[in-house]
């Protein structure tokens, strides 16, 4: 049985205000650059590991404030058994190594320990005072009666001198193996300088290494002359030695991981680690992590009353990596034994954790973090969460604001309008047009935006008499619990004119032209005359008549039958077309309305702006 | 005491050496309980990670029995050692929370300080107060100290404040309990009592944490569980909740004499052996007392000493003295011949003013002794009850007012005390500072300004003191040295305190004091006078038992009220002949001279 630090709150550090980020036995932090990740993981390293990295420029300041003087860390660890459930209080071995004065208890009696890091700058001695407390117990995060968590009372000094059993490895995005092999203080150079054999071993390694070394010197013309000359130092020196010894091969056994070097090699040829790239360099020093903390915890369960659980904070893993060894980097890390927390911008990461181990930092007026709450969602709902946005978006995890839309057409064109609207693209700007495949797939993408908190807007179809907008507000609907975020929901959803999906607004709003050129380029100059031809008077659908069926009581069905005559007869021809080809005709009208010089439709110019205040709210406060 | 190999004998060891589980070992004085208890909790810490929680009913017991282990390492993490109040102290500072203390609460130790706390209920509860007022002031003490004494025996009950009118019919006494509570929580504060009750409460509603501390400890030992209550006992149920058994309770049924606070040896004799089934063992030999003392000892307890096993002779002698002071002058002139003689044989090392005490049984008895002792220059000290300092000099006992008062602004009690003690009882002083700076330049002044400007962490205690003391200016010399000893002594326990913790706060020494915890144990120089009382737990080479005569002890107040109080005196009596290892003299003065004139006196009805 072990323990898991379930939150983690910081206060006055870097750019993090104040948050509160629960973990997981593994826990993948997510979010755009600059939105604190990386300030999160430093955090739980002046709480549980070496703080030797700070500076005065590590406390926060604030935008109305003046700096602050003063880092607040709060940690809580709970027991936990094997199955990564919380327990109501810690193993024994913990008991023994808490004891009774770091352990509290929560009113329902469970264990907890509720730790407290804070450091502050002495700006005469120019040094930093760091400080740990026992908690009195663990406050609310607001709303105890001083305020905010860090503002409750500290409670006792007391050390939490327990580097040896809840080790803190810090792994961060710069790590190459050619580093470690060099560097002693590298997790490789540690248990190198560990490596024992027996003296059987020894000796027979180091008779071979002789034998070795005979066979190198004697088939070698240029080594046996060396030998023979240099023994001429016998004669001179007054001394008895047994001579002089020529090694290629190191003689002693002790030196042999000086030289060491790791050769990574596919079915054909051999490279040593300096000729391989950043990818598998920087993956092999994980790697190497891996295996020394495996070391450490199994000389730990050697002694069932040794206490072991390491904290591995690792920085975007994902670094120089392609993606297949992306997606398999997340299940060699998930097995490193103790709690691991991931920074990472892979979607391939991202997507290969559970959705409940994900937090996403977002940063607006402050840094926020959000997390699925599964625990509120049925199987269904996270299957469809996994399959329709994750597998399939991943880079939304990174997303400063996201647009929802039914279709392919927009999510082709409105990149492009969006370019000419901004004069930036829309990655730049950090904004994600994605398609959500049918309005009644909303509801997964929504719950995914506001539990990680990341703005959103829907661009919404409007046609088949108030049923697409009546789904798309019953997925709003969902959301939220009181009036005041139904009108703030509410105002993120653009209806498309009555009687409107995208295609036939674009029609609707006077680029018939546009679309016309568009399928010249696309086919041929007499493409849409031919297709009126073909398919007028042809058999559309069928809909359902108020008269039944006098036999077997059902609806009658009736044909539809196309109608391609007159001003509205073609432009119905020029939206079957569209919808029956929107992949290929999407960009294209883009490019000819864009080309055209006409301002843009006026709804996509009210999502823009719509867009343009989010993001400046963003922007501004931030 | 110094930690060498210990020879024990073959009973001792099949005690240190028992089967884990529950035992009484009932042991008679002189027979080496506390090494026998000592050596146990060294064994079972070979067998464990785990602490060992080792009760005592004082602090000196505590720390005797730390000192004998210091030879293990980590000691101090392995071993709790402490008084009841000191261990329930830890707890509640460790999760006191849980029963709504956001911050430990302060301990108001002092009875004169629950005394004037419970007249104020008193005055506050109607249908006593006109009484109260209209009765002469030795009626109020005595209404006081009867009020006192039920609300210590609610707590001893543990009963809440909630449940006390279940257990009593009488409306306006609850109302009276009740008020003096409201009264002691507004100033943030808990009496002695309440320690054990609210570590109770907090075992009893949150069992976890009761789980928590149960597996904390490999073992329970509890020293002299002849003392334990009601309170104390129930606690420890609590603690064990019928799943621990590892523990010894090692007493002597015969020594118990602390009767006034509830104690009884049957907790220890009945209920644990019942409760906990305990298995329980004898130990009668004794290695400590000479044949004499013995057989003396046994007159007085004719069941309990097994004289066969004694080796050294020893002496035991009664004497009747003309008066108080030629029985002063017989004492001191036999100390001066040991003194001179240096050797006996049954006497290990030269015989010096440190092997030797002087008893008796109230502080007054040694008047006559002590001036005999000024006069001939024989250095003496008084063995002091532990606990708080008491300020001899009215300058720091200013300091004292007023240090209370800093780190609990909300003590009215001692704000009330202080106001009237600078006559300023018109004054407000909702502020200590304010207060301090409208005063005019006097040394009162300056020693409100030290307690304004001490640190909460004390680091500036001594240094502000030592300042203090330096420039003192007070003309009449006996007062000036007064005040000097009193800051002295203050120091003494600031350093004791100071090095028993790395995370030194004013508030937590001010409780350390209360629990005595802060007392130096440093060895005094001289010969030891002592109340029967405070000599408990502590032996002397020679000891000289004066003033044996009836009505002084027995106390005349015991003869009065017969009963237990008698029996109790017959048990001090005993206590006091065991405090001799191997010369006992006991004296009496067959005439006494009292303000209104000679009385003649008999010899002790216990000594007939």
């Amino acid at each position: 049985m072990d323990i898991l630090i379930k939150t983690v709150r910081v206060a006055g550090f870097r750019g993090l205000q104040n948050i509160e980020v629960e973990l997981e036995e593994t826990t993948v932090l997510t979010g755009m650059n600059n939105s604190g990740k990386t300030s999160f993981l430093k955090a739980l390293q002046i709480a549980l590991g070496n703080r030797q990295f700070l500076s005065p420029d590590d406390f926060y300041i604030g935008k109305h404030q003046s700096q602050n003087n003063k880092i607040i860390i709060d940690t809580l660890i709970v027991p936990k058994d094997q199955n990564g459930k919380i327990n109501e209080a810690f193993s024994e071995k913990w008991e023994i190594l808490f004891t009774t004065d770091r352990i509290r208890a929560d009113q329902l009696g469970t264990s907890i320990v509720p730790l407290r890091t804070t450091v502050i700058f002495d700006p005469i001695k120019a040094n930093f005072k760091t400080q740990q407390f026992i908690l009195q117990s663990w406050p609310k995060f607001n709303g105890t009666a001083n305020g905010f968590w860090y503002e409750s009372g500290e409670g006792k000094s007391l050390a939490f001198p327990f580097f040896d059993e809840i080790p803190f490895f810090y792994i961060d995005a710069q790590r190459d193996i050619l580093e470690d092999i060099k560097l002693k203080n590298s997790y490789l150079g540690k248990m190198l300088a560990k490596i024992e054999y027996s003296d059987l071993a020894v000796k027979e390694i180091e008779d071979q290494i002789k034998a070795l070394n005979d066979t190198a010197v004697n088939s070698s013309d240029v080594l046996s002359t060396i030998k023979t000359t240099l023994k001429e130092l016998d004669t001179a020196m007054d001394s008895s030695s047994d001579g002089v010894d020529i090694t290629p091969f190191t003689k002693k056994l002790r030196d042999l991981s000086k030289g060491l070097s790791i050769y990574y090699s596919d079915q054909e040829n051999s490279f040593s680690m300096e000729y391989h790239g950043m990818g598998t360099r920087s993956w092999s020093s994980l790697l190497t992590l891996k295996s020394f903390i495996t070391l450490l915890s199994v000389n730990a369960s050697k002694n069932s009353d040794a206490a072991f659980f390491p904290i591995l904070a690792i920085e975007e893993p994902e670094a120089h990596l392609h993606p297949n060894a992306q997606k398999k980097l997340y299940g060699q890390i998930a097995s490193i034994p103790g709690q691991k927390i991931i920074s990472t911008h892979s979607p391939y990461i991202a997507a290969a954790a559970e959705l409940r181990q994900i937090r996403n930092f977002y940063k607006s007026d402050m840094v926020n973090c959000g997390k699925i709450a599964t625990e509120q969602l049925t199987n269904e709902d996270i299957r469809k969460i996994n399959r329709q946005v994750i597998n399939t978006r991943g880079e939304i995890f990174f997303s400063k604001l996201l647009v929802f839309f039914e279709g392919e057409t927009e999510e082709q064109a409105l990149p492009i309008f969006f370019e000419i609207h901004f004069g930036k693209t829309s990655v730049e700007l950090g904004v994600d047009f994605v398609g959500v495949g049918g309005h009644g797939n909303y509801l997964p993408f929504l719950r995914f935006a506001e539990w990680l908190n990341i703005p959103w807007i829907i661009f919404s179809d409007n046609d088949q008499k108030g049923k697409i907008k009546k789904s798309v507000e019953n997925a709003v609907n969902k959301l939220y619990q009181s009036d005041s975020e139904k009108d703030q929901l509410t105002n993120n959803v653009l209806f498309l004119e009555d009687e409107s999906d995208f295609e036939k607004y674009l029609i609707d709003s006077g680029f018939v032209a546009e679309i016309e050129s568009s399928f010249e380029k696309l086919h041929s100059s007499d493409y849409l005359a031919e297709h009126i031809k073909k398919k007028d008077g042809a058999k559309k659908d069928r809909i359902e008549t108020a008269k039944t069926c006098n036999s077997c009581k059902q609806n009658i069905y009736e044909d539809v039958l196309r109608d391609y005559k007159g001003d509205e007869g073609f432009k119905m021809a020029l939206y079957d077309c569209m919808t029956s080809q929107k992949a290929q005709f999407g960009p294209l009208i883009a490019e000819v309305i864009v080309n055209s010089g006409k301002p843009l439709p006026t709804k996509i110019i009210e999502l823009f702006e719509k867009i343009a205040s989010l993001l400046n709210n963003t922007e501004t406060r931030s | 005491m110094t930690p060498t190999k210990i020879a024990l004998s073959p009973k001792q060891q099949k005690i240190v050496y028992a089967e884990e589980r529950a035992i009484y070992v009932k042991a008679s004085a002189g027979s080496g309980k506390t090494r026998v208890l000592t050596e146990r909790i060294r064994y079972l810490l070979s067998k464990t990670k785990k602490k060992i929680l080792a009760l005592t009913f004082t602090n000196k017991a505590a720390e005797e029995i730390k000192q004998r282990l210091t030879d293990i390492n980590d000691i101090d993490s392995r071993l709790f050692t402490g008084t009841f109040h000191g261990f329930c102290q830890h707890v509640l500072e460790n999760h006191g929370s849980l029963l709504g203390f956001s911050k430990m609460p302060h301990i108001f130790e002092e009875e004169a300080d629950r005394l004037e706390l419970v007249g104020q209920a008193i005055l506050q509860t109607p249908s006593y107060s006109d009484e109260y007022k209209n009765i002469n002031l030795k009626e109020q003490q005595n209404l006081r100290y009867q009020a006192l004494n039920f609300v210590a025996k609610v707590k001893r009950k543990l009963i809440t404040s909630d449940e006390v009118y279940k257990y009593n019919d009488d409306e306006n006494v609850v109302l009276l309990y009740l008020t003096y509570e409201d009264i002691l929580r507004s100033q943030n504060a808990i009496d002695f009592d309440d320690l054990i009750r609210l570590t109770y409460e907090l075992f009893t509603n949150y069992p976890n944490i009761a789980g928590l501390y149960r597996r904390s400890f490999h073992a329970i030992c509890v020293d002299e569980a002849q003392d334990l209550n009601n309170a104390q006992y129930k606690l420890l149920q609590a603690l064990a909740n019928g799943e621990f058994k590892n523990i010894m309770m090692v007493g002597d049924p015969n020594q118990s004499i602390f009767h006034f606070n509830g104690s009884s040896p049957e907790f220890m004799n009945q209920a644990f052996v019942k409760d906990f089934d305990a298995d329980v063992v004898e130990l009668k030999e004794n290695y400590r007392s000479s044949k004499a003392v013995l057989s003396a000892a046994k007159k007085i307890r004719p069941e309990n000493e097994n004289i066969s096993d004694t080796v050294k002779t020893g002496i035991f002698e009664i004497h009747a003295l003309e008066d108080e002071q030629a029985e002063a002058q017989w004492i001191t002139d036999k100390i001066q011949e040991w003194l001179a003689i240096k050797h006996h044989d049954d006497i290990e090392g030269e015989i010096c003013p440190e092997k030797i005490a002087v008893l008796a049984r109230n502080k007054y008895v040694f008047n006559a002794l002590e001036q005999k002792f000024k006069d001939t220059g024989i250095s003496y000290y008084f063995k002091m009850t532990p606990g708080a300092i008491k300020f001899e000099s009215e300058l720091m006992k200013l300091f004292d007012l007023a240090f209370r008062i800093k780190i609990n602004p909300q003590d009215v009690l001692h704000k009330e005390r202080l106001l009237k003690m600078l006559n300023c009882e018109n004054s407000n002083l909702e502020n200590l500072v304010a207060f301090t700076k409208s005063l005019n330049p006097s040394q009162e002044q300056q020693v409100l300004n030290i307690v304004n400007g001490l640190a909460d962490d004390g680091s500036n205690l001594k240094e502000s003191f030592i300042q203090f003391k330096n420039g003192l200016n007070i003309i009449d010399e006996n007062e000036r040295s007064m005040v000097i000893n009193d800051i002295d002594e203050l120091l003494n326990h600031w350093l004791v305190y100071a090095k028993s913790t790395d995370n030194k706060s004013l508030h937590y020494f001010k409780n350390a004091m209360a629990l005595g915890q802060t007392h130096p144990l440093t060895q005094h120089q001289g010969i030891t006078l002592s109340t029967v009382h405070t000599m408990k737990g502590q032996e002397f080479d020679i000891v000289f038992l004066m003033g044996m005569d009836d009505e002084t002890f027995p106390d005349y107040r015991a003869v009065k009220n017969n009963g237990i109080q008698l029996t109790q005196e017959h048990n001090n009596l005993y206590v006091a002949f065991t405090r001799a290892k191997r010369f006992l003299y006991v004296t009496w003065p067959e005439k006494r001279q009292m303000p209104w004139g000679v009385r003649y006196r008999k010899i002790s009805r216990f000594l007939n």
